[in-house]
C-alpha cells in the first residue's frame, strides 16, 4: 500500500495592523523575533508610554461620559492632574482628577512588569497626558461614537511565485476613537471640525472619522512612518466601512501626544524637518514659535511654543477616498505577502537569518533593537560590516 | 435567507467543501448539519468522523439559511490550533458560499461580515469580552500565566499560610502528589497547593463546607481567598480566576450588552469541558437563549489533570435539562473517513473488550465506529524488542528504509509500505505517554536517557532529522546550558548567592552542571572575540555583582536584554527554529517573574553616584530564585507552536495528548518500550494498582459539591479509563499503518494459575481491568506458551 502524503497546513492567518504589519515594515527580523517567536522585549519603555496615554485618556473619556449618560455635572475642563509621587501618600484626588486615572494605568502596567524607564520618562509623560485631555478632551469627547472599536476584514494574498500556506488572510485593529461628526450640530469653533474641513473640503451631512493616538512625535514627510501613518488610516477606513451599522468615513486623525509638549526629541526632528524642508505644519515666517524653535537648544525647555501652534503639529487629518483606501490595501496586501514568502522560506529549511533579512531604515528603531549586538545588517552599517563583541552592561 | 436544499446544493457544489453531505449512508452528517428543532443538539462524535466539517456547515447554515448574523454565533472549543482550524474553514467555506450565491440572494445575504463571528477558545474568548465590556473606571484583565501566576501565590498567600503549617499541610498534600510522599520540597508544595485551589474554584466546591472538613482544608481554602481577594485587587487573574470572575459578570447582568447580540453558541471538546466552564455555557444559554450545540466523544477525554469531567458530557442531557428546563437531541457520528478498516477494528475492540470500560461510556450506548476507506491490506503492526536499544535501531532501520528506498516489506509477507514520491518524514509521527529523551533521577542525582533520546539518536545516525523540542527538558539542553550557565557565572561568580536562596538538591545538580558547561566555552573563546570577547564580558558583569561596576553601569539593568548580548555568542539561538522555542519559553519565565518577583528582574549595581548596598546581592539572588531555579526544577514548558510550520522532513516526536484532533498517515505508538518487567513504579503507565493523584482529589472535594458529579464510578475505575481513553486517542490516529513498538517481554503469556506470574498487565496492549487477556489463546499444551497471539502482525 502507499502511504497519504499529509495534508499541507492551509489557513486563514491574522495580522493585527499595528501589531503585525507595521511592525514587519519597521523591521522584518526584529518582526520575526519579537512577533514569530514572541521574544519579550528588555525595556518596554515605548510600551509604557502608549499604554499610558491610551489608558489614561480612555479613563478620562469614560469618566466624562459617564457623568454625561447619568446626568450628573461634568465637570469643566481643565481638570486637575494631581501625580502621585513615588514613595509618597496617595494624594487626595477630586473623583476627575487626571492624576486619579493615570494612577490606575500605571498600577495596571506595573502589574505586568511595565515602567517607566526613569523619574523625567514618567514627568513628561503626566505632563503631556494633562494637555492632551484639557486642550483635545473639551472638542473631542463630545464628537466621540465609541472608543476601542475592534475592526477585522479578510483579504486576498496577491499571487506570487512561490506557493504559500494561504489564499486569504485576516487584518485586525482597534480604533482608538470613533467620531459621529453631523456639521451643523458641531459648533464652527470646534477645532477638530475645523482641521477636517480644512483638509476636506465639501464635506456635507453626517460622516464617522476615526481617530488613533500615536505615543510618537510628528514623523517628517521623508520618514516611511508618515506614509505608514496614511495606510493605517485608510486601512481602518476600509474595515469599519464594511460594518453594517457605519457611516461614511470622511477622514482619519493621527493625534501626535508628543507634540502637546516636545521634548528634545521632538525638537530636534521639528529644526531638521524646517532645515531640510521635510515637515508640513510649520510656524509663522518670523513667529515667536519660530524663534523659539531657532533658539532652542538640547536641555532646554520647549513649553513657550504656542499651544496653537502645538496643537497644529499634534492634529494630522487624514482625508479618505475609495482611490486613497485602495493604494493602502495594495499596500499592506503586499506585505502579508513578503511576510508569507518568509515563513515559507524558513519552513523550507532556510535560517532565520537568512529567511527574515533585516531592513530597518530607521536608526532610532534599530539602537532600541534587543537583537542589534549580532544583526548582520543594522542601520547605518558601513559597507563590510561585521559583528563585533558586545559590551558590559 | 436561502432554503435548506439551496444551502446544500451550494456546500455540494464549492470545491473546497467537497463532503457528499446527502450521501445517503451518512444520514448523521446530514442531521447534524440541518437539525433545526428547539432542543440542543449534542453530536457524539467517532475520531475520524468530520466532527470539525459539521461544526462549521452547522454555524453557515444558521447564517444562511436561518438569517442568524456571524455576530451572533460563538464557537468555542480547547486548543488555539482547533479554534484557528475552525476559523480557516468557516471563512474559507463561507466565503466560497457567498460567491455562489445568484444576484437576488446576493441581495439579502451579500452584506454579512463572516470575520464577526466569534471563533476561539473559552479562555481567549472570556479574555476579550472582559477587555472590551470592562466596567467604569476599571481596566483590562491582565492574564498571568503559569509561573507568573504561582509566583504571585506564593507572595500572597501560600508563603505566609504554609511556612507556619508546614506538617499540616504537607499531610494533606500527600495524597496528591505523585507517589503519595509528602512534598519533597517547598517548590512542589507550592505547586500541588496551587493545582489544588484550583480544582476548588472548577469544580465549585462549597468553601465553607470543605473548610470544615479538616485543619488542613481550612488552611487551604485561607490561602485561596487570600490568592482569590489579591488577584481580583490587583486585576491579575489566572485562568481560573478569570473564568470565575467571567460567570460573576455574566450573572450579576453587567455583560448583558454583549449577550443581546448572541443567538447560537456550538460548543466543540465539550467531553473536556469542567463544572466552572459548564456553568458559564448554561449561564450563556439560559440568559441569552441561545440555541446550542455541544460536539464531543467521551472516549477520546483525556484532560482530567486539568479538572476536565467526562461525567458532564456523558450526562448532559439531564444536566443541561435541569439547569435550562429545555430538551437534548442526540446523534452519534461513527462513520470514519480517516482509518483503514484494520486499524478501525483494532481500537474498537480496545475500547469494548474491557468490560469494566463499558459503564463509563455515554448511555444509551453508541454504535461501534465503521470505517468508510477501503481496506490498505495491511493490518495493524507491532515491532516487538528484547531491549530498548535494539528496538530504536530496528524501528530506526524501518523508518530509513521508507524513507531512502521508498519501500519496505512488511514481515515475511509479500505485503510493503511504499511511500509515495512527495512522501516524507514528516508524514510519521511517533506517539508515546511522555517524549523526554533524558531524565533526571532525584535519588541518585544522574541523568538517564530514555527511549525518545535512544530513538533520536539512531535516527540521527542515519542520517535523518528529529523534530522534538519537548524532549529534553529545557535544563538539560547543551545551548540552554550554556547560556544559563553565562547568566549565572556573570551574575554570581563564586557561587554563593545560590546557597541564599535555599535550592533542592535537584536544581542545584543543575546550576552546577550549567556553570560547568558555560566555564568551558567561554575557555573556547568563541567569536566575536574582539576586545576580550565573552571572557571580557562576563568578567564586567562579576564585578558589578561584587559592587565594582564600572562608570559605563547605570543604576540597573535588564536581565533579558544581558539574555539578548549573550546569544551573539551562540548563534543557533539566533537562526534555528528548535533554539527559538527555547530561547521563548527562557525570556518567558524572566518576563513573567518581572510581573511578581521583587526588582522585576533588574539587576541593581553600585554606581558613582548611588550605594546600593544590599540592592546589589538581592536583586542577582531574586533573578536566581524566580527564573533560574524554576528552570533548574523543569517547571518551564516550551510552547512549539509558536514555529508556523514544522519542516516536512523531520519526524515528530509528540506525546498522545499533543496528537489529539491530529491525523497522520503512519503512527508508531510506543505501548511499552521501558517495560520489562511488572515492575510496581511503571503500574501507573499500563495498569494502576492504585487510585491516581487526580482522581484522589475528584473524591475529596466530591462531599462539598452543589450536587454528586463522579460519584456513580469508582475511583479504581476512573483511574482505569483514563489510560483506557488516552490509548484509544493513540490508535485512532493513523490513516494507514498504525505500528506498535514496545519491549518484547510486553507480550509474556504468563505462567502460573492466573497466568499471571511474569506477564506484564498492559491497558494499552489489551488486558481488562479484571487482569484477563483476551489476547491470551487457550493453551493446548501442559505447559504456557511463551507468548501470547497479538492482533497485529508483528515486524
Amino acid at each position: 500500500m502507499e502511504l497519504e502524503v499529509k495534508r499541507t497546513e492551509h489557513l486563514v492567518p491574522s495580522y493585527s495592523l499595528t501589531g503585525d504589519l507595521l511592525s514587519y515594515l519597521r523591521c522584518r527580523l526584529q518582526y520575526r523575533y519579537y512577533n514569530g517567536s514572541a521574544l519579550p522585549p528588555s525595556r518596554p519603555v515605548q510600551l509604557w508610554f502608549g499604554s499610558f496615554i491610551h489608558g489614561t485618556l480612555e479613563m478620562s473619556y469614560n469618566y466624562w461620559r459617564e457623568a454625561c449618560v447619568t446626568g450628573q455635572e461634568v465637570p469643566t475642563f481643565p481638570w486637575p492632574c494631581t501625580k502621585h509621587e513615588w514613595q509618597r501618600p496617595t494624594p487626595d484626588w477630586d473623583e476627575h482628577d487626571i492624576g486619579r486615572f493615570a494612577d490606575i494605568v500605571e498600577n495596571n502596567l506595573r502589574q505586568q512588569g511595565i515602567q517607566a524607564r526613569s523619574a523625567d520618562t514618567r514627568d513628561a509623560a503626566y505632563l503631556r497626558v494633562e494637555l492632551a485631555v484639557n486642550e483635545l478632551g473639551p472638542i473631542l469627547f463630545p464628537l466621540i461614537a465609541s472608543a476601542e472599536r475592534k475592526v477585522i476584514g479578510t483579504r486576498p494574498v496577491p499571487m506570487g511565485q512561490i506557493p504559500l500556506r494561504c489564499d486569504n488572510y485576516e487584518v485586525h485593529g482597534v480604533i482608538d476613537v470613533l467620531t459621529h461628526i453631523t456639521l451643523s450640530q458641531v459648533p464652527d469653533s470646534n477645532l477638530i471640525r475645523q482641521y477636517v474641513q480644512e483638509v476636506c473640503a465639501g464635506l456635507h451631512g453626517t460622516y464617522e472619522v476615526v481617530v488613533d493616538y500615536k505615543g510618537s512625535r510628528r514623523p517628517r514627510l521623508d520618514e516611511p512612518y508618515w506614509e505608514q501613518g496614511d495606510w493605517q488610516i485608510q486601512t481602518y477606513a476600509w474595515l469599519r466601512q464594511r460594518q453594517p451599522e457605519a457611516l461614511p468615513v470622511a477622514a482619519g486623525i493621527l493625534i501626535y501626544i508628543n507634540e502637546l509638549m516636545p521634548g528634545g526629541e521632538e525638537m530636534r526632528a521639528l529644526q531638521r524637518g524646517l532645515r531640510d524642508h521635510t515637515t508640513d505644519v510649520k510656524p509663522g515666517v518670523d513667529s515667536r514659535d519660530a524663534q523659539i524653535i531657532r533658539m532652542w537648544r538640547t536641555g532646554m525647555d520647549a513649553g513657550q511654543l504656542s499651544l496653537d501652534f502645538r496643537l497644529r503639529r499634534a492634529i494630522r487629518v487624514v482625508p479618505i477616498s475609495e482611490q486613497s483606501i485602495k493604494n493602502a490595501l495594495d499596500a499592506f496586501d503586499n506585505v502579508v505577502r513578503q511576510t508569507e514568502e518568509d515563513i515559507q522560506a524558513e519552513a523550507s529549511g532556510l535560517n532565520i537569518l537568512k529567511s527574515w533579512s533585516p531592513n530597518c531604515r530607521d536608526s532610532d528603531t534599530c539602537a532600541a533593537c534587543d537583537f542589534r549586538h549580532f544583526c548582520p545588517k543594522p542601520t547605518d552599517a558601513p559597507q563590510g560590516y561585521s559583528i563585533k563583541a558586545p559590551t558590559a552592561p | 435567507m436561502i432554503s435548506n436544499d439551496r444551502f446544500l446544493d451550494l456546500v455540494s457544489a464549492s470545491d473546497s467543501i467537497g463532503h457528499g453531505l446527502r450521501n445517503p449512508d451518512d444520514s448523521a452528517q446530514f442531521q447534524t448539519v440541518t437539525y433545526a428543532d428547539n432542543a440542543a443538539l449534542q453530536i457524539v462524535a467517532g475520531p475520524g468522523s468530520g466532527k470539525t466539517t459539521v461544526l462549521v456547515l452547522r454555524a453557515l447554515r444558521y447564517v444562511f439559511v436561518e438569517g442568524v448574523l456571524p455576530e451572533g454565533i460563538l464557537l468555542t472549543t480547547f486548543t488555539r490550533k482547533a479554534a484557528k482550524e475552525l476559523r480557516t474553514r468557516w471563512l474559507d467555506w463561507g466565503e466560497a458560499i457567498l460567491r455562489k450565491l445568484d444576484s437576488s440572494e446576493k441581495l439579502h445575504l451579500g452584506h454579512i461580515d463572516l470575520n464577526r463571528c466569534q471563533i476561539d477558545t473559552l479562555d481567549s474568548i472570556i479574555e476579550q469580552t472582559l477587555t472590551e465590556y470592562r466596567l467604569p473606571g476599571t481596566l483590562a484583565p491582565v492574564v498571568a500565566e503559569t509561573s507568573a501566576s504561582n509566583l504571585i501565590f506564593r507572595r500572597t498567600a501560600f508563603r505566609q499560610v504554609y511556612e507556619s503549617n508546614k506538617d499540616t499541610i504537607d499531610d494533606l498534600l500527600s495524597r496528591y502528589t505523585f507517589e503519595n510522599q509528602i512534598p519533597g520540597n517547598r517548590g512542589e508544595a507550592l505547586r500541588t497547593t496551587k493545582r489544588l485551589i484550583e480544582r476548588l474554584v472548577q469544580d465549585r466546591v462549597d468553601l465553607d463546607s470543605y473548610a470544615k472538613s479538616g485543619h488542613a482544608e481550612e488552611l487551604i481554602t485561607e490561602m485561596l481567598e487570600r490568592f482569590r481577594s489579591q488577584v481580583y485587587d490587583k486585576n491579575v487573574f489566572d485562568f481560573t480566576l478569570l473564568e470565575e470572575s467571567f460567570l460573576n459578570r455574566l450573572k450579576n447582568g453587567s455583560l448583558d450588552e454583549w449577550l443581546t447580540e448572541l443567538q447560537v453558541i456550538l460548543i466543540d471538546e465539550y467531553q473536556d469541558t469542567n463544572p466552572l466552564q459548564e456553568a458559564i455555557y448554561f449561564s450563556l444559554i439560559k440568559k441569552a437563549d441561545l440555541a446550542a450545540t455541544i460536539v464531543g466523544d467521551d472516549d477520546q477525554s483525556m484532560y482530567r489533570f486539568r479538572g476536565g469531567s467526562v461525567e458532564l458530557f456523558t450526562d448532559f442531557a439531564r444536566r443541561y435539562y435541569q439547569a435550562t428546563g429545555r430538551e437534548t437531541k442526540r446523534i452519534d457520528m461513527v462513520r470514519n473517513f480517516r482509518s483503514t478498516p484494520e486499524i478501525v477494528r483494532f481500537y474498537n475492540d480496545h475500547i469494548t473488550l474491557d468490560h469494566g470500560f463499558t459503564t463509563a461510556r455515554v448511555n444509551p450506548p453508541k454504535p461501534q465506529v465503521i470505517a468508510v476507506r477501503p481496506s490498505g491490506g495491511i493490518s495493524v503492526l507491532g515491532m516487538f524488542r528484547a531491549s530498548e536499544e535494539c528496538l530504536a535501531e530496528a524501528l530506526a532501520e524501518f523508518l530509513h528504509k521508507l524513507v531512502d528506498r521508498r519501500v519496505v516489506q512488511v514481515g515475511d509477507t509479500n505485503q510493503e509500505i511504499r511511500m509515495s514520491q512527495e512522501g516524507n518524514l514528516g508524514d510519521i509521527v511517533f506517539l508515546s505517554h511522555s517524549v523526554e529523551e533524558t531524565t533526571y533521577q532525584r535519588y541518585n542525582g544522574t541523568v538517564e536517557q530514555r527511549f525518545p533520546g535512544l530513538l533520536r539518536r539512531e535516527i540521527e545516525t542515519k542520517g535523518l532529522n528529529v523534530f522534538n523540542p519537548r524532549g529534553q527538558a529545557l535544563r538539560s539542553i547543551h545551548d540552554v546550558e550554556v547560556l544559563l550557565g553565562l547568566m549565572l557565572l556573570a551574575v554570581d561568580s563564586n557561587g554563593t548567592l545560590i546557597d541564599e536562596v535555599y535550592p533542592t538538591n535537584e536544581a542545584r545538580f543543575f546550576l552546577n552542571q550549567w556553570r560547568t558547561k558555560a566555564r568551558k566555552f567561554i575557555a573556547s573563546n568563541p567569536p566575536p572575540n574582539n576586545d576580550q570577547g565573552l571572557r571580557g564580558f562576563i568578567r564586567s558583569w562579576q564585578q558589578a555583582a561584587l559592587g565594582q561596576a564600572t562608570k559605563e553601569f547605570p543604576v540597573d539593568w535588564p536581565v533579558l536584554e544581558i539574555v539578548f548580548k549573550l546569544i551573539t555568542w551562540i548563534p543557533d539561538f539566533q537562526q534555528e527554529s528548535e533554539h527559538q522555542v527555547w530561547l521563548e519559553g527562557i525570556t518567558r519565565i524572566i518576563a513573567s517573574a518581572s510581573m511578581a518577583s521583587a526588582y522585576s528582574m533588574h539587576l541593581f549595581q553600585n554606581t558613582e553616584k548611588i550605594y546600593n548596598g544590599k540592592h546589589v546581592r538581592i536583586s542577582r539572588m531574586r533573578f536566581i530564585a524566580d527564573a533560574l531555579i524554576p528552570i533548574a526544577e523543569a517547571q518551564v514548558d516550551v510552547d512549539e507552536d509558536i514555529i508556523p510550520s514544522i519542516p516536512r522532513d523531520r519526524l515528530q516526536f509528540m506525546t498522545v495528548h499533543q496528537a489529539k484532533g491530529l491525523e497522520f498517515p503512519l503512527v508508531v505508538v510506543n505501548v511499552g518500550s521501558r517495560f520489562t518487567m511488572n515492575h510496581p513504579k511503571q503500574c501507573f503507565l499500563r495498569f494502576p494498582d492504585k487510585v491516581s493523584n487526580v482522581v484522589q482529589a475528584e473524591n475529596d472535594v466530591e462531599a462539598h459539591l452543589p450536587a454528586p458529579l463522579r460519584i456513580g464510578r469508582g475511583a479504581m475505575d476512573r483511574t482505569f479509563d483514563d489510560l483506557v481513553r488516552l490509548y484509544y486517542v493513540a490508535y485512532s490516529r493513523p490513516q494507514s499503518v498504525l505500528l506498535l513498538v514496545g519491549h518484547e517481554n510486553c507480550l509474556r503469556y504468563g505462567t502460573g494459575k492466573n497466568y499471571a506470574s511474569r506477564s506484564i498487565p498492559n491497558i494499552a496492549l489489551g488486558w481488562c481491568r479484571d487482569k484477563t487477556w483476551p489476547w491470551r489463546q487457550s493453551p493446548t499444551g501442559h505447559r504456557a506458551p511463551v507468548k501470547v497471539e497479538p492482533p497485529f502482525m508483528e515486524i
